[in-house]
């Protein structure tokens, strides 16, 4: 594998990579981060003067990746997906991959689609797979669904802190699994289905 | 703006000597901070102490300010500081579920008054540097949505415990436009949209940016921070700080903004500095990492949460 690069982004920016990708266009424009270092350091990013009011423009490359996972609290089997609380960048990452996989937190029928249209925002035409893989946002959270396992972040996190540390975590945790449901088995479900009790007194999936 | 105004002889020496060790660090910067709010402003916050001062304002100063959140959250009451900007306690009692790139298409298009952010380095002129230390060696988190919010918000209002090794002369690396030269023109030429930073809020008092020169300067400090104490801050600049002519003794933390504070952090992972110190590290330590620590933990959240939820609804 080649050596990591990194190369810096703004947030907007890369969301509008996605935007890009998802409209089918090489670029977008934007007015953010000029005269920053962010435009001077990474060489992607074009800065021209824009051809209609001669001042400094920015220009974001579209991205288009292979493959999009995306989390949603609903599906259904055609590969509707229905997304509550924040959509992030989701949406248009849909539209700018090759393939999209849904990992729902929750399968359903069609005729439940049907009842709240305007929540559907990847349609079933952007949608390659579909997988039932409840908990898929662990140790994040799933708005809704349940919240974020801090007391596992901040183990984790202390124990990522050197290498071999993070090279054992990754042996127990990502290796050590054979598929989600071991990851869930070996965590504990009563904790999840405790994360679960706590999300619901914040926000929760009408049925 | 920054409207507790107070004067240091309304204080005994002995209530400043005490009022001194009071507070901590974060509880001074988000306070502080919290007080640069009008009311009816979009507000955009930030993560941690960068959406504490937003929620502070929201809960005790500005009721009326529409508080936005990275990931697409708008309109919310503020019931938990949020840890990341996909937060699900920004997701109660919104009023509007978006996605990321529309939050930053209306702040484009000049809907964001105000935004919280943070920093690791600042120059004379409010450039921000988040992205790498030590010329490029180190790398931080940044630019996350820093540069675009530094680009185009109304204004930006920093807040950060006060450290000297911050202030540079000239930043390793340059995330988040400030004045950029300092000239007059010098955003506009540039075509950002923002009117760039306003106010550094931190627990050795704010500071602000001359109108004409777009100079760093202090602008207010606690009452408790004498002549010598000012003299300490300005030896930590590498340029010649100034300081505001009729410089503003601002009040400390009053008990309406610490009660708000206690409630947003309820498990305190921002109020104290060591991760042993936290509810948090205390728990893991005591090697209960099971569903005794789990309840343990969540039960500080949820009950701060009842009382919030009683008093924003």
């Amino acid at each position: 594998m080649p050596p990591l690069k990194i190369v810096d982004w703004t947030n907007f920016q890369v969301a509008l990579r996605f935007v890009a990708g998802a409209f089918n266009v090489p670029f977008m424009p934007c007015r953010s981060s000029i005269g920053s270092d962010i435009p001077k350091y990474n060489k992607e990013i074009k800065e021209i003067t824009d051809p209609y009011e001669n001042k400094p423009l920015i220009l974001i490359p579209a991205y288009k990746p292979d493959v999009a996972f995306i989390s949603v609290q609903r599906a259904d089997w055609r590969g509707n997906g229905q997304i509550w609380g924040f959509k992030g960048t989701d949406y248009w990452k849909a539209r700018a991959a090759k393939y999209v996989v849904l990992l729902t937190e929750e399968l359903v029928s069609t005729e439940k689609i049907y009842e709240n249209p305007g929540l559907t925002v990847i349609p079933a035409y952007c949608t390659d797979a579909v997988v039932h893989l409840p908990f898929n946002c662990h140790p994040t959270g799933c708005f809704g669904c349940y919240t974020v396992d801090s007391m596992n972040f901040i183990s984790l996190l202390l124990q990522r802190q050197s290498r071999d540390g993070a090279l054992q975590w990754l042996d127990e945790w990502v290796f050590g699994c054979k598929n989600h449901f071991e990851y869930c088995d070996k965590l504990g479900w009563e904790k999840l289905d405790r994360l679960a009790k706590s999300e619901h007194k914040l926000n929760r999936i009408p049925g | 703006m920054g409207y507790l105004y107070t004067t240091r002889e309304k204080y005994t020496p002995e209530q400043l000597e005490g009022m001194k060790r009071k507070y901590t660090p974060p509880e001074l910067v988000c306070c502080a901070g919290s007080r640069e709010i009008i009311d009816k402003e979009v507000v955009f916050v930030g993560i941690g102490i960068s959406d504490l001062a937003g929620a502070v304002a929201k809960l005790v100063h500005t009721p009326n300010v529409i508080l936005v959140a990275e990931a697409g959250y708008i309109g919310f009451p503020s019931v938990a500081v949020l840890i990341s900007p996909a937060d699900n306690a920004a997701g109660k009692m919104a009023m509007c579920h978006q996605s990321l790139p529309e939050v930053f298409i209306d702040q484009q298009s000049g809907f964001i008054d105000v935004a919280y952010l943070g920093f690791a380095q600042m120059d004379k002129y409010g450039n921000v540097n988040v992205s790498y230390i030590t010329g490029k060696q180190l790398k931080m988190n940044g630019s996350g949505g820093g540069g675009d919010i530094a680009s185009s918000a109304g204004r930006v209002v920093y807040t950060v415990e006060f450290n000297p090794r911050q202030w540079v002369k000239k930043v390793d690396y340059m995330t988040e436009p400030g004045f950029l030269d300092g000239s007059r023109d010098a955003r506009k030429k540039a075509n950002l949209v923002g009117g760039g930073p306003s106010a550094v809020a931190t627990n050795k008092g704010v500071f602000r940016f001359d109108p004409e020169t777009h100079e760093l300067y202090l602008a207010e400090v606690f009452p408790w921070q004498d002549e010598k104490d000012i003299e300490e801050i300005r030896k930590g600049f590498p340029w010649d700080l100034k300081v505001a002519e009729e410089l503003k003794i601002m009040e400390p933390p009053t008990e309406r903004e610490l009660w708000a504070l206690r409630l947003m952090d309820s498990t305190s992972n921002y109020i104290l500095a060591s991760v042993i110190d936290r509810p948090i590290g205390k728990i893991l330590l005591a090697g209960k990492l099971n569903l005794e620590g789990y309840d343990e933990y969540l039960g500080m959240q949820e009950k701060a949460l009842r009382e919030i939820l009683e008093f924003v609804s």
